[in-house]
């Protein structure tokens, strides 16, 4: 039984919606575990689920597999702990640094900064690109986006990762200096 | 090494949710499910027959209650486990024709910082070969004049949707012994790893295969006596449900989410009237005691000939 078969099922007999808990649980935690921690993701993953469950009516039963969609849910979740989220990173730019000690540098520890500088609207396409390996028209899926505009998004965040003065999107002020 | 490359490998010590924190998830949306399904399909009411049970309501209540109003539901649910067993077998449903049933139910949604119940209007026309599911909004009921004047300055957010179509695949058969021992094992069996606790699980189950009035006297006698021996049923005593018909209370106390899952039926049919769920002190949301989060109000049943139809 594929996602949405389960999905379409449970409007008739809603226990079977348990299928995609089952399934979907553990990414969506992990997911939701990276951006804002173990103890926020509980609760967010959990209610991803019931979210999701009084959503399903409106499931693009043409899509197979269901956790794009859960994922955007959790998504929008999310923007709700941005305060835990910038926590969060804090602490992964302190534990990189230190990792790194004078080894190699502060590029794990740039890269957190960078990540926090993103705004969400940059930083929520990229991290479900990094962080739970969705493909670009799976994010546009999840957050409910046109694909080019997650494309330039994307690319844009990327840009900002890597360096302040490469955004592809704005070659007249990029210079070739990658 | 690319930014994303760089990003993935994040000291992030990601751990497995711990399986106190998925079995809490899974059985909060068990609970948020039970909710929905209140009022839900093949939930049908037993053809108004009543046989020999004439005064049962009086009998009631006199009944094993006890001065703290705790009184074990056993012998009401033993002599309405009777009163099934007697009755008619429902009128079968043949191909081309659909069994309706009409309910009125309301479970809790809402947004962030407010809680409303969405009654919905539910007709269901289930036949052999499938049917069809029609739903209109009514009125929310917030719980609070509060979680009102938040949801007006949220805009007025929907509900509900104002009305629901969907076209209904076959009901899956229940596959229930009518042999009381090997139901309540079958029962506990399902209940058990749930991620709620087993006897409120089962007592769930119990209303929930009642619902099912197209079943044989003997399954609906059996699933009565089942429920006389879920330790920790209560009478709760005669009530009126929503729609004003008199029947008989029983409850569940879940001890663990502070909350209380009530039945009401009809002691003289043995239907199902009724069933509601209602938050005590201290239940997981937080809400007042008392309060009301979910009900459903089985209004009619009929068997028709088309779908659209009703009785």
């Amino acid at each position: 039984m594929t996602d949405a078969q389960a999905i379409g099922a449970s409007l008739a007999d809603p226990e079977v919606f348990a299928v995609l808990f089952d399934r979907h649980f553990d990414a969506i935690h992990g997911y939701a575990q990276r951006r804002v921690g173990p103890d926020l993701a509980d609760e967010v993953a959990a209610e991803t689920f019931t979210r999701a469950f009084d959503q399903r009516r409106r499931y693009d039963s043409s899509r197979d597999d269901a956790r794009p969609w859960l994922l955007g849910i959790a998504a929008n979740l999310l923007r709700r702990h941005w305060r835990s989220e910038r926590r969060r990173l804090n602490a992964y730019a302190r534990s990189v640094g230190a990792a790194e000690g004078e080894r190699s540098g502060p590029v794990g520890a740039e890269l957190v900064a960078a990540l926090k500088a993103l705004t969400r609207r940059q930083r929520e396409p990229l991290l479900l690109l990094a962080w739970a390996d969705l493909s670009y028209e799976q994010i546009a899926l999840s957050l409910g986006l046109p694909l080019g505009t997650v494309r330039s998004r994307i690319s844009r965040a990327r840009a900002r990762l890597r360096g302040p003065d490469v955004d592809p999107q704005k070659p007249q002020e990029a210079p070739n200096n990658v | 090494m690319s930014e994303l490359d760089l990003l993935r490998a994040l000291p992030l010590d990601i751990a497995e949710p711990s399986e106190e924190a998925r079995a809490r998830a899974r059985g909060r949306l068990l609970r948020h499910v039970r909710r929905s399904r209140l009022g839900h399909r093949r939930r049908l009411l037993v053809p108004a027959v009543a046989l020999g049970a004439a005064g049962a309501i009086a009998v009631l209540v006199n009944i094993g209650i006890h001065g703290d109003g705790t009184a074990s539901a056993a012998p009401v649910l033993r002599r309405v486990a009777k009163v099934a067993a007697g009755q008619a077998a429902p009128t079968p449903v043949r191909k081309g024709q659909f069994r309706y049933t009409k309910s009125v139910r309301a479970y809790t949604s809402g947004g962030k910082d407010w809680t409303a119940l969405g009654p919905m209007v539910r007709e269901i026309w289930l036949g052999p070969t499938g049917g069809r599911l029609h739903e209109t909004s009514g009125k929310p009921e917030f719980l609070s004049a509060g979680d009102r004047a938040r949801w007006i300055a949220a805009g007025r957010p929907q509900v509900n949707p104002p009305e629901d179509t969907a076209k209904l695949p076959p009901p899956r058969p229940l596959n229930l012994p009518t042999n009381a021992d090997e139901l309540y094992t079958e029962l506990h069996d399902r209940a058990v790893g749930h991620g709620n606790a087993t006897e409120p699980e089962m007592f769930t189950l119990v209303g929930d295969a009642l619902r099912e009035s197209d079943l044989s006297p003997a399954l609906r006698a059996a699933l009565y006596e089942v429920a006389a021996r879920i330790p920790g049923v209560e009478l709760v005593g005669p009530a009126t449900d929503r729609i004003g018909r008199h029947g008989v209370a029983v409850a569940y106390v879940d001890s663990k989410i502070h909350e209380r899952h009530e039945l009401i039926f009809d002691p003289n049919t043995s239907a199902l009237l009724e069933e509601e769920y209602v938050e005590l002190d201290g239940n997981t949301y937080g809400y007042p005691a008392g309060t009301v989060t979910g009900y459903a109000t089985y209004v009619s049943t009929g068997v028709v000939n088309r779908l659209g139809q009703r009785p």
